[in-house]
């Protein structure tokens, strides 16, 4: 039974690509068969993040034009041969693919794949029309910022609007020293002004810097980051998993600790 | 030939004018033609408020003529009015008491917005109607407003997105939380039973009577009438312990206090 979950924000930047790239490769770590669609039609990035530009061939584009067939388009990941790309196209726009052609496509896919992971550009335009077409849920990406916040509320009206019943909440780049010092929102504040169910809060972490330069997703990894992602992609599976501690800031706690042994 | 019967509008209602020479029944079947010739007048389920002129008439008879009535046209009488009282300020006390906002009715003759003329308290009425739950519509940005005919005020519940407009001609009671970049606008009042964080306009037909509250009263703005209102600059970080505040017009100002 495929599922079909759309990653969107509405606010750009908050970490939608580097989000499904990390529950993409983190639900075939858990040995399933995943496909990531990349929906951002003209400003492709995630073929970056998985570190797979050098293997493209074809796109999404031409896939719905008929030019190619799926499967002639689908890169198979370097490290997990049940994870697939289906790359956007760098040269068009965003009126070169309709929802109805995406329903088309997603329903191809289903029959291969367990989880289909649309990742959905920034706005409330085209593109986010075209990618929640075929969706059947939908994880939200915020970070703990007014702005992020007010974006996301309206995109949860949209998607509210337009029948898709399982929203999820993902707080990304959540500082847990601000929130102490009641400089940043706490994950509960977001929560309480959204009203969705928070399936997963992702700590700002230096590591995702350098994960998303090497093509190397982190999920799975020791880092706080990658942790919290693969606790992520374990709930969506269904299993009820505990909320990291986010207060062990790591770096900063050990270089502190150090200091004060020495004293 | 002489109107046995003559059917008037006023503000609030009708008055029909009976003659009271002619038997009664030659008066119910005056009364039956005037209504078929002249159904085109009535507008169709319309509450009304209807006063009976110029013969004495007993219970029964008074039944025969609502019955009447009732058959040949679709006017929908809500009350009979006594007719020894001073009629028009008896038709609009009845209607300032069933409707908070004041009276809304204009002067053109037979039925527009006739009011439900139901004697009673603005309070018993909200809290008899059941609360309708409105989706929002595939297009975004408006809320469709579900309305029964004889509410006074329109119930709305859940939360409010940002990009949502919920507007009415009536009083809004929203039973959930308004968002910020969401936005309510009544011709009445407004009640937030939650949290108030967008833009709230109430008193939208110029009225500065209205007023809005909310249990947590924190919005972007607020506009009674035409006095517009903006949340202060600087916001506070930490949660302060909040009760439900009510905003309405002291001095051309919108003064916020707490409810008591």
């Amino acid at each position: 039974m495929s599922e079909v979950i759309v990653i969107t924000s509405g606010k750009g930047g908050v970490g939608k690509t580097t989000t499904t790239a990390n529950v993409g490769t983190g639900l075939a770590k858990l040995d399933k068969k995943v496909v990531l669609i990349d929906t951002d039609i003209g400003l492709r990035n995630l073929d970056v993040v998985m570190g797979l530009e050098n293997r493209i061939v074809y796109n999404l584009v031409d896939v719905v034009e008929g030019n190619c067939r799926y499967k002639q388009a689908l890169i198979k990941d370097k490290t997990y041969p049940n994870l697939f790309l289906l790359p956007s196209a760098q040269t068009k726009d965003k009126t070169s693919v309709t929802p109805e052609q995406m329903k088309k496509l997603v329903e191809e896919l289903k029959k291969e794949f367990d989880y289909i992971i649309l990742d959905c550009p920034a706005g409330i335009e085209q593109g986010f029309k075209n990618a929640i077409a075929a969706a059947d849920r939908a994880l939200i990406v915020t970070t703990p910022e007014v702005s992020a916040i007010r974006d996301a509320d309206r995109i949860i009206g949209l998607l509210e609007a337009n029948e898709i019943k399982k929203i999820d909440l993902i707080v990304n780049r959540i500082r847990m020293d601000m929130v102490k010092r009641g400089e940043m929102m706490s994950i509960e504040d977001v929560v309480e002004i959204l009203a969705i169910d928070l399936i997963g809060a992702v700590p700002d972490d230096e590591n995702i810097v350098i994960s998303t330069n090497q093509g190397q997703p982190l999920v799975g990894d020791n880092s706080l980051a990658g942790k919290a992602y693969f606790n992520i992609c374990k709930r969506i599976l269904g299993e009820d998993i505990d909320f990291l501690d986010l207060s062990e800031s790591g770096f900063f706690k050990k270089l502190s600790k150090l200091f004060k042994k020495n004293n | 030939m002489k109107n046995t019967v003559i059917i008037k509008g006023n503000r609030y209602g009708i008055s029909i004018v009976l003659d009271k020479d002619i038997s009664f029944s030659q008066l119910l079947k005056d009364l039956e033609a005037r209504l078929e010739g002249a159904e085109e007048f009535f507008d169709s389920d319309k509450q009304l408020a209807v006063t009976f002129e110029g013969r004495d008439l007993t219970n029964e008879e008074l039944d025969e003529i609502l019955s009447v009535i009732k058959g040949c046209s679709r006017l929908n009488i809500q009350y009979v009015m006594d007719e020894n009282s001073d009629l028009e300020t008896t038709f609009f006390d009845i209607i300032q008491t069933a409707k908070d906002t004041g009276d809304e009715s204009d002067n053109s003759a037979v039925m527009e917005e006739s009011e439900p003329v139901e004697v009673s308290g603005i309070l018993s009425t909200i809290h008899d109607q059941a609360a309708n739950t409105s989706g929002s519509s595939p297009g975004d940005h408006t809320v469709p407003q579900q309305t029964r005919a004889d509410n006074t005020g329109m119930f709305y519940k859940g939360t409010l997105r940002s990009g949502q407009t919920l507007e009415s001609k009536e009083s809004i009671v929203i039973i959930g939380d308004v968002n910020p970049g969401a936005s309510v606008v009544a011709d009445g009042n407004i009640v937030v039973i939650g949290t108030l964080k967008g833009t709230a306009t109430a008193g939208n037909n110029n009225d500065t009577n209205a007023f809005v509250m909310a249990l947590v009263m924190d919005p972007i703005q607020i506009q009674i009438a035409d006095v517009i209102a903006r949340s202060s600059d600087t916001k506070s970080h930490f949660k302060k312990k909040t009760e439900p505040m009510i905003a309405r017009i002291q001095n051309h100002q919108i003064c916020v206090e707490p409810v008591r």
